[in-house]
């Protein structure tokens, strides 16, 4: 469903991965681990079509990303940021009408967000941020998944829940790429756990001895 | 928002009724001189209206956009780029040459500037650089002006460019009226359309992209919607300050801060501040003759001090 080819990703003067293919099947859950700088975000943005690639291409369900009008693209991915600030004093049920969500499903109640509904979006803590925005994502039903570090400022019992619900979802026939701070985390709810390093994607074997229980930041 | 707007297009409704009984003449005389009511008090509503709606709709428009609550067409020069366009037309003696001219002047000159800011956000993306550009291009367009004015030989156009400058809804013909509102009427369309746009816009562009706008492309729907709503507008009626600032500002809190429901909201409350200053100056007539682009800012600058002041350091809007 979702394909690299011969993709290279950063900036002219400073390229984060070289080079790389690989093809990612419905259900599978991605990790992305590397240190700051490496180009985590980078890449979750290139293959959000927020940045483009310098060289090689995306395709997504059989399409080149380019060819997405950003209408079609918004039917199909969601991208999570690290970090937002709405620009507005929006309360928090306000946020997760933006963009016309179709599907409402149950993820105010799975998420636990019944008591922030009515809190000023910007008031809420990171953690209450990142639940909030994965809702957000979820509820457009996207075929595509990317998220940014949304585990890094939740506690341990959100973290299992979040990845577990990313999880569960992509079983659900989509594919997510997650970026995460936490080793342990991508090791035990990932299909894939990927490592930038050296300007190349390192697929990881599960728990290699080098990573264990260090976090990386 | 459905309340809101309906509360306040009654209230609009109803004073554009009670308008065209105020005035100096009297009552009686009045009604034996229907002409009064239909050539001069009914453009006036009309024009004071719409100005007051352009107004409205840009403001709410223009801070959504640039998620800064300073942003307005006054202050940003948008409304004096109109005004230059206009006053040249009129001092190089083309004014009554067609009926166009002076409005596509006042067009022209909104473009030029709109997209100038464009360029710059794209550049410089920070509030205070806008604001700041605003009062620089506020400040060169009124030289200019002011060049224009003293080079011009007819003292008379001199004066008459002077008193349409302050800003007036009076004596504009129902011709004129009938020409420069439809033009309006496309903008406000044009302004309708961004309401996805403001709305996705809030979280930034990024995620906006992210939702499906494309707030780049939609730029140049801003700048035409803009043109099209205050260029003609403008160059008619002259320099209505502060309108486009201080009713959307007013008006946030009673839709939640969403910026697409602010806009009918915002375009009903500025009909409604632009026919009630104008009242108020009909009201006054006998004693002084005020304009009221005058009273407009007389009671705004206090209110734009206010929130300049009043607005948090960290406020920013990337763009």
């Amino acid at each position: 469903m979702l394909h690299f080819e011969h993709l290279t990703i950063g900036y002219a003067d400073r390229i984060f991965i070289k080079n790389f293919t690989a093809h990612f099947l419905p259900g599978q859950l991605v990790g992305i681990l590397g240190p700051n700088g490496s180009g985590k975000t980078t890449l979750l943005k290139t293959i959000a079509k927020l940045t483009p690639p310098t060289e090689g291409r995306i395709i997504l369900g059989g399409m080149p990303l380019q060819a997405f009008s950003e209408q079609n693209l918004a039917r199909v991915r969601s991208y999570i940021p690290a970090e937002l600030t709405c620009a507005w004093p929006l309360a928090t049920r306000h946020v997760l009408e933006i963009g016309r969500s179709a599907d409402h499903r149950n993820w105010i109640e799975t998420l636990d967000l019944g008591n922030l509904l009515d809190q000023t979006f910007n008031t809420l803590s990171s953690g209450e941020k990142a639940r909030v925005l994965l809702a957000h994502s979820l509820m457009r039903s996207p075929k595509v998944i990317l998220a940014d570090e949304i585990t890094s400022h939740l506690d341990a019992l959100y973290q299992d829940k979040l990845m577990d619900l990313l999880r569960d979802y992509t079983r659900t026939g989509k594919v997510g790429v997650v970026v995460l701070h936490q080793p342990d985390l991508a090791y035990e709810f990932c299909d894939q756990v990927f490592m930038i390093e050296d300007q190349k994607l390192h697929l990881l074997s599960k728990k290699p001895p080098q990573l264990k229980g260090q976090i990386l930041s | 928002m459905r309340k809101l707007s309906l509360l306040l297009g009654l209230v609009l409704t109803l004073l554009m009724g009670g308008s065209l009984f105020i005035g100096t003449l009297p009552l009686d005389l009045l009604l034996q001189n229907a002409s009064v009511l239909w050539e001069l008090r009914f453009p006036r509503m009309l024009i004071a209206v719409s100005m007051g709606v352009s107004l409205g709709l840009t403001g709410a428009v223009l801070q959504g956009f640039l998620r800064n609550p300073l942003a307005e067409p006054g202050i940003m020069g948008i409304s004096s780029a109109a005004a230059l366009g206009a006053v040249m037309v009129i001092a190089l003696g083309l004014g009554g040459s067609h009926l166009f001219a002076v409005p596509l002047a006042g067009m022209m000159g909104v473009v030029g500037v709109t997209f100038f800011l464009y360029k710059l956000m794209q550049k410089h993306p920070n509030p205070l650089t806008l604001i700041l550009t605003g009062l620089a291009l506020n400040s060169l367009l009124g030289a200019l002006m002011t060049l224009i004015l003293t080079l011009s030989h007819n003292p008379y156009a001199s004066l008459e460019i002077i008193f349409w400058l302050l800003g007036s809804f009076a004596h504009h013909s129902l011709g004129q009226v009938a020409f420069v509102i439809p033009l309006s009427v496309a903008g406000w369309i044009i302004l309708w359309r961004l309401r996805f746009t403001l709305e996705t816009l809030s979280l930034g562009e990024e995620m906006a992209i992210v939702l499906g706008a494309s707030p780049k492309k939609m730029y140049g729907f801003l700048i035409l919607g803009m043109a099209l709503s205050l260029g003609p507008l403008v160059s008619l009626v002259g320099v209505v300050g502060f309108i486009g600032l201080l009713v959307p500002h007013m008006l946030r809190p009673f839709v939640d801060h969403k910026p697409a429901d602010l806009l009918l909201p915002s375009a009903l409350g500025g009909g409604i501040m632009a026919l009630a200053a104008d009242m108020v100056v009909r009201l006054l007539s006998n004693h002084i003759d005020l304009k009221v682009g005058v009273l407009t800012s007389l009671m705004g600058t206090p209110f734009f001090l206010y929130l300049l002041l009043k607005q948090p350091r960290s406020s920013h809007a990337t763009f």
